[in-house]
């Protein structure tokens, strides 16, 4: 029994090794990544739940151009700060790492559609749009050809403009992972 | 048999065009898109505070040492904690080289222009506010941090003076009002940009 469980193992091992070793160079590469994001906003208790995404092509083994997408779906806290918010962001990332392990650091300006949940008298806040500037750094596994694992941790920051007390921060810091899926443009 | 000659002719001459162009050895006629995130430090009177904002531009170099900016930028800032401020910068600077090196940094310096459109508006009173166009006259200095050769960082540093209509602002009650005459506004504004050459065009 141990015998066959140690061959199955190993059999997995080398199949897995395998596809590492048909990666090539990263440059070609695009990827799409899509989950769910736990945000902490830095001046508020409140914890907005996400759905993002982004895609990512790799102009060179160091470089990729990336464009996100942030859509808030709940909040773990009662009566959280956002009400609404819609991000997207464009920018660009450094890569380090091989073939198989890759950490990069992304600077994404953007722009926000959001409004607080914050209650005041005689005033209700409304949705607009504000600029948004996001920082983040990505580890990723490239385990096999159509597939990497990935984990990110991004810090969004933007203001609602317009409250009764000035403008309110709505900068969050954000994880999420999960699965991505990418092609090769380039051999 | 003399139309297909002339197809040869037209398929060797494209070819030749073409990796002309791929060949190119001088960085004239390079063109890159970027994004950007600029803070303009406004500090009219007493009241303004940073304005923060993103934007977008492309890039055309004309020669070896002289570059140009094409922007818009879209801004927010707050006036004190009663209005706050919305920019909208569209305009051009042109960048010259003092040093013509190939090393990872390459510094310069720019000027241009600029058109604005402003907006202010009252806390919690969106129906109250004013509005503004005017145009502007920029100057600075700059770095490119080359992080590939087709792709650098920029991070830059200029001091923009708008020409337009003079805004009076009172705070208790808010009001806006245009005295009338024309004002002379300036501020420093600061971006960072990341940029990506997606074409040689000669």
């Amino acid at each position: 029994m141990v015998i066959r469980i140690f061959s199955i193992l190993i059999f997995f091992i080398a199949v897995f090794l395998q596809a590492v070793s048909a990666q090539d160079s990263k440059a070609g590469l695009l990827r799409f990544n899509a989950g769910l994001a736990q945000g902490f906003m830095l001046t508020n208790d409140s914890r907005p739940l996400f759905a993002d995404g982004f895609a990512e092509y790799f102009t060179s083994e160091k470089i990729s151009i990336k464009g996100s997408c942030t859509q808030l779906v709940a909040d773990r806290v009662d009566n959280g700060l956002l009400k609404t918010y819609t991000g997207i962001s464009f920018g660009m990332a450094w890569h380090a790492g091989n073939d198989l392990h890759d950490f990069s650091i992304a600077m994404q300006p953007g722009v926000v559609y959001q409004c607080p949940g914050t209650a005041y008298i005689n005033f209700t806040p409304k949705p607009q749009l504000a600029p948004s500037l996001m920082f983040t750094a990505t580890y990723s596994l490239f385990f096999s050809n159509p597939f990497h694992f990935y984990i990110s941790v991004s810090e969004n920051n933007s203001f609602y403009r317009g409250a009764p007390g000035g403008n309110i921060n709505t900068s969050y810091i954000s994880i999420t992972g999960g699965l991505g899926w990418h092609v090769r443009y380039k051999k | 048999m003399k139309p297909l000659r002339i197809s040869l002719l037209l398929f060797i001459l494209s070819t030749a065009a073409v990796s002309a162009q791929t060949d190119s050895l001088t960085p004239a006629g390079q063109m890159s898109v970027g994004v950007r995130s600029s803070w303009g430090l406004v500090y009219e009177h007493n009241w303004n505070r940073a304005a923060f904002g993103s934007g977008g531009q492309f890039r055309l170099r004309f020669s070896d040492r002289v570059n140009s900016d094409w922007f818009i930028d879209y801004l927010q800032g707050d006036l004190g904690d009663f209005a706050k401020r919305t920019d909208v910068h569209i305009g051009w600077s042109v960048l010259y080289y003092p040093f013509q090196n190939k090393k990872k940094l390459q510094p310069y310096i720019l000027a241009g222009h600029c058109f604005e459109l402003l907006r202010i508006s009252e806390n919690t009173n969106d129906e109250n506010f004013v509005t503004r166009k005017s145009a502007s006259v920029q100057a600075g200095a700059g770095v490119h941090l080359h992080l590939t050769p087709k792709s650098d960082v920029s991070f830059v540093a200029q001091y923009m003076i708008h020409f337009g209509t003079n805004i009076d602002v009172a705070e208790n009650p808010v009001t806006f009002s245009k005295p009338g005459g024309i004002a002379l506004q300036d501020h420093i504004l600061l971006h960072v940009s990341l940029n990506y050459q997606i074409a040689d065009l000669w």
